[in-house]
């Protein structure tokens, strides 16, 4: 038969996986906590559909240290490939919005 | 009559509708107008008086209809044109059943079209690897057209799932899954 979804052959065991939008969201969180280097509980995550391609929006802070915005775009990019690879669906695009500074030192930053 | 000419003829008679009602209904007005007028012409051959009116004086005032009567034979006229149009279509049209048959050796198999319609879906659903009711089928005669919504992120090989389906419905034999159309939904949902 032809080709499972993304990379993945068919099996010869009737059936098939399925990533509910629940555990996008929470792989997506998870992957821009560490990437952000921002606690997960302080980002807020959206996974939407763009022309067939997945679209992520994270709003949040970002661990403090050299150009913010450099390694917000920085980020960005690897979010968007870490994604990617982990739930086998392309990523179209990604959409970061920081709201504050982080500091690795300090327990709570407010 | 041989077995295999009356499984065929059993095929043909379960996809196309019967025309036995128009022609049933038809003939009965055609006995009925028949009846009438051999009636007076008897009647008017022994001299008695007509029974419900002289044919030739019905045809009279058809022709030369006066003022208060043209209405009516318009009214007359219009229905039955429609009445004409509807038994021409009755008669010319095909007259086909949302059924189809497939090939077995053994007896004459139809099978109803939403069949082929949910099969084409559920082969399309299996090359497209998405949800099955992600995918959406409809079955008219020997087209078939298949929908399908995409998973995020995940791209739908249009020419592999046409190819999926025409395969699944080609096992069915005869000309199933000759034309088969695939559209994939710009927008996809996550799960």
């Amino acid at each position: 038969m032809n080709g499972g979804p993304g990379s993945l052959p068919v099996s010869a065991v009737p059936g098939r996986v399925e990533i509910t939008a629940r555990a996008l969201t929470a792989l997506a969180r998870a992957v821009a906590a560490e990437r952000l280097g921002a606690p997960a509980k302080r980002l807020r995550v959206g996974v939407e559909d763009h022309d067939g391609a997945l679209a992520l929006e994270v709003t949040g802070p970002i661990a403090a240290g050299g150009d913010v915005v450099s390694a917000a775009s920085a980020a960005a990019d690897t979010i968007r490939s870490r994604v990617g690879d982990l739930s086998g669906r392309r990523v179209g695009r990604t959409h970061i919005e920081l709201t504050g500074i982080v500091r690795a030192h300090e327990g709570r930053v407010r | 009559m041989s077995t295999e000419q009356l499984e065929k003829r059993l095929r043909r008679r379960s996809i196309h509708r019967s025309r036995s009602t128009a022609v049933a209904i038809t003939l009965v007005v055609v006995a009925l107008v028949a009846a009438w007028i051999g009636t007076e012409a008897v009647l008017k051959a022994i001299g008695q008086r007509p029974l419900l009116a002289d044919p030739q004086t019905v045809a009279d005032t058809a022709l030369n209809p006066d003022a208060a009567f043209t209405t009516i034979a318009e009214v007359i006229a219009a229905a039955l044109v429609i009445l004409g149009i509807i038994l021409i279509v009755l008669a010319l049209g095909p007259g086909r059943q949302p059924r189809s048959g497939i090939d077995r050796d053994r007896g004459a198999v139809v099978i109803d079209t939403r069949i082929l319609a949910s099969t084409a879906a559920n082969a399309a659903a299996l090359a497209a690897g998405v949800p099955e009711a992600n995918t959406s089928a409809s079955a008219r005669g020997h087209r078939t057209q298949v929908h399908v919504v995409p998973l995020s992120g995940i791209p739908v090989d249009t020419h592999a799932v046409e190819h999926a389906v025409q395969d699944r419905l080609s096992r069915l034999g005869g000309k199933h899954g000759s034309s088969v159309q695939v559209t994939v939904e710009q927008k996809g949902t996550l799960a």
